[in-house]
């Protein structure tokens, strides 16, 4: 049932959003996607307006970008879907090579060893790309090796704690597609700047959707949100209310009783 | 214990220090660098070769269950048939292994965890059901939270947001600071006691 | 709209619709559902695993012959040794490297992402700003008193009792900000079914699934009625 509520855009989201324009012209951004099947309702249509964000970037400004994903396969199929399917015929890789402007590095299973080795030796995780190509044949590849050659580090799903891990204290920029329900761990990362911006959750994604232009699902799921949460804070209130209710009145019984 | 049986313990140990102490050495003293690099890549294979291992062992029990009849084979036969169903046609016809993924794999994956958010629901009934101080502290809290996500809760009263965020980021952050420490001092001693032998989980039990 | 678009409407409706069933009860449809998601997922991991194999592991293993790699697909293959019951010794050294390199890499992490990073980057408490000095202070006591719960080689008693006291409550808060967000990724998965359910050819199977689950609800009570009778007083 569509309410038309308002969407407030928080300095959470533009913070992201000014991140990613704060990139120097040419700069190589590393994204990782980490998402599930099951996450991409949550956050896909968040993902899909960074997607389109950073290709225009590219397209602009000659941002080379480069993909991977480090814990499930999902996400590299996501990543590879939403390329050939929202990103390609919308225009965005108009002027654009993949191999010189964007490469797909695939699934580098391992989780917090892949992450450790994106920023350290990129050759040492990932020999080949996600279609077999020997990393050395990629011409974007060629300066790109080390967190040294990288402008910004990112990634999408549901945990934060091991990117903090890994990706703090080595001098880059770090954002976060963040799913609502670790938001409340993104905090302690973000106090000092260890985590530069987060998105959390599906309302982030709709703010950023407001910011960019590119509208999708969360935006049109945000009122369906507020009704559900409404119904969670009854669902917590009445039966508290009820319960108060009736120590008090049995209390006053009590009293009239022992009168 | 077999002395082969010891032998083999004894590499087993060995596998799990040597890699391990090699990529703490190189990292703290700048040593062998270039190598761990490579070291460290190594579960990028090894994560392969073990989810070839899972599927067979899935395969595996699966058929056994069908072999023998047991209660509910027809389901493990359909489990069998769908494996061979959708690996079958990433090779053969990769849009139908597309298809395939996009409206059974994905659909079912948003499903089952669409349960959560039923249960959720029931657990917010049943879990403030115990009154106590602490729980009501959770509660309050929870309730201002929610209304800082949602967008209605600015509609409802500008106070909302403006205090779910403070929790949220203020004592929630401090207390998740303390949560993460925490949890870091755990894994280190963790991976200390395995070194020195008195954790044994990782290799099964092999002790 | 094409056939292929109202099977696959259908299909996708009739999916979830056997899957939510089991909010109602455990049914042969869930089962069936349950078995289908089981044998599809491992298909695609199959593949995707036999993918990352050939790309990442045997392509370059057969261009170039790197040492490092060399070894790690010999140890690799002796993870298969797990299948043969009597052989299956050297599979644990292939699982004891794989944990071994993860750990390691984890606790690098650990203690210069995790405890260094995060306690060093704690606000000031001293700077221009009174606001920020209270909140910075607010901020360390709940991490402290949060430490101080999880320390277990003290009894909490004396002193010790009511810092703790402090902090479980600082975790309570906590927990209560992760359940109030909790809930917006959660209902976020449902929402994004609901539309398949409601719109298109999907809404008839809806239909069929409340009309299925009404007819149940009736001879489950025609049955408890009759039990009852047959009771007798």
């Amino acid at each position: 049932m569509p309410l038309g509520l308002p969407l407030k855009v928080t300095p959470l989201a533009q913070n992201f959003y000014k991140t990613i324009e704060a990139i120097p012209d040419g700069g190589a951004v590393l994204w990782v996607n980490d998402q599930g099947f099951a996450t991409w309702v949550e956050l896909g249509s968040g993902e899909i307006a960074l997607y389109k964000h950073l290709f225009s970037l590219a397209q602009k400004r000659g941002l080379r970008l480069v993909f991977a994903t480090t814990s499930s396969a999902d996400g590299t199929v996501l990543t590879d879907r939403t390329i050939r399917e929202e990103i390609i015929p919308g225009g965005f890789t108009k002027g654009l090579k993949y191999g010189e402007n964007w490469v797909q590095l695939g699934w580098l299973p391992g989780w917090e060893t892949s992450l450790r080795g994106l920023v350290t030796d990129v050759r040492a995780i990932a020999r080949t790309d996600y279609f077999g190509t020997p990393i050395d044949q990629i011409p974007m590849m060629k300066n790109i090796n080390s967190v040294k050659d990288l402008s910004l580090l990112g990634n999408s799903g549901y945990y934060v704690d091991e990117y903090g891990r890994q990706w703090t204290g080595l001098g880059k920029p770090w954002i976060d597609l963040l799913s609502a329900t670790t938001v409340a761990m993104a905090k302690p990362w973000i106090e000092k700047g260890l985590l530069t911006a987060y998105l959390n959750g599906q309302r982030g994604c709709a703010e950023y959707e407001a910011i960019t232009g590119y509208r999708g699902f969360a935006t049109a799921a945000m009122d369906a949100q507020s009704l559900a949460h409404v119904l969670g804070i009854l669902i917590l209130l009445v039966p508290s209310t009820l319960y108060l209710v009736k120590l008090v009145t049995g209390r006053k019984s009590a009293n009239g009783d022992k009168k | 214990m077999s002395a082969s049986a010891k032998t083999w313990r004894t590499l087993t140990v060995l596998a799990f220090i040597l890699p391990g102490l090699f990529i703490l050495f190189a990292r703290y003293t700048g040593i062998g660098q270039f190598m761990a690099a490579r070291v460290v890549g190594w579960p990028v294979t090894l994560a392969t070769f073990a989810i070839v291992l899972g599927v067979v062992t899935f395969v595996r029990t699966h058929s056994t269950l069908v072999i023998k009849r047991e209660k509910y084979w027809p389901y493990n036969l359909v489990a069998l048939l769908s494996f061979l169903l959708t690996f079958g046609m990433a090779f053969a016809y990769k849009p139908v292994y597309d298809y395939i993924l996009t409206n059974v794999v994905q659909t079912l994956q948003i499903a089952f965890m669409g349960f959560i958010g039923f249960y959720n629901l029931t657990f917010f009934f049943h879990g403030t059901r115990r009154r106590t101080p602490e729980v009501g502290v959770l509660m309050v809290v929870s309730i201002f939270v929610m209304l800082w996500m949602a967008p209605i809760g600015e509609i409802i009263s500008p106070i909302f947001p403006i205090v779910g965020q403070w929790l949220n980021d203020i004592p929630s952050g401090g207390a998740m600071r303390g949560f993460l420490i925490c949890v870091a001092v755990g894994m280190i001693l963790q991976y200390v006691r395995s070194v020195l032998g008195y954790e044994r989980a990782w290799s099964g039990g092999a002790a | 709209m094409t056939e292929f678009t109202v099977f696959t409407d259908l299909l996708v409706a009739a999916l979830i619709v056997m899957a939510w069933s089991l909010v109602y009860r455990e049914s042969a449809a869930y089962r069936l559902v349950e078995h289908i998601a089981l044998g599809t997922f491992f298909g695609f991991m199959l593949y995707a695993g036999l993918n990352t194999l050939y790309t990442k592991t045997i392509i370059p293993l057969f261009e170039t012959w790197p040492i490092d790699l060399v070894i790690v697909t010999a140890i690799g293959i002796l993870m298969w040794t797990r299948v043969v019951p009597k052989v299956q010794w050297p599979s644990r050294i292939a699982i004891a490297v794989l944990a071994g390199v993860s750990m390691a890499v984890a606790v690098t992490g650990a203690v210069s992402g995790q405890i260094i990073q995060l306690i060093t980057a704690m606000g000031s408490w001293t700077g221009p700003n009174l606001k920020a000095n209270l909140e910075s202070i607010i901020s360390a006591v709940a991490t402290f008193t949060t430490v101080l719960f999880f320390t277990y080689t003290r009894e909490h008693k004396g002193v010790l009792f009511p810092i703790s006291r402090i902090g479980r409550y600082f975790m309570m808060i906590g927990f209560g900000a992760i359940m109030g967000t909790f809930l917006m990724a959660n209902v976020s998965f449902s929402i994004g079914q609901i539309p398949k359910l409601v719109t298109g050819y999907g809404r008839y199977v809806s239909i069929v699934a409340v009309i299925v689950i009404a007819v149940d609800l009736l001879l489950n009570k025609r049955r408890a009625k009759e039990k009852a009778q047959h009771a007798g007083p």
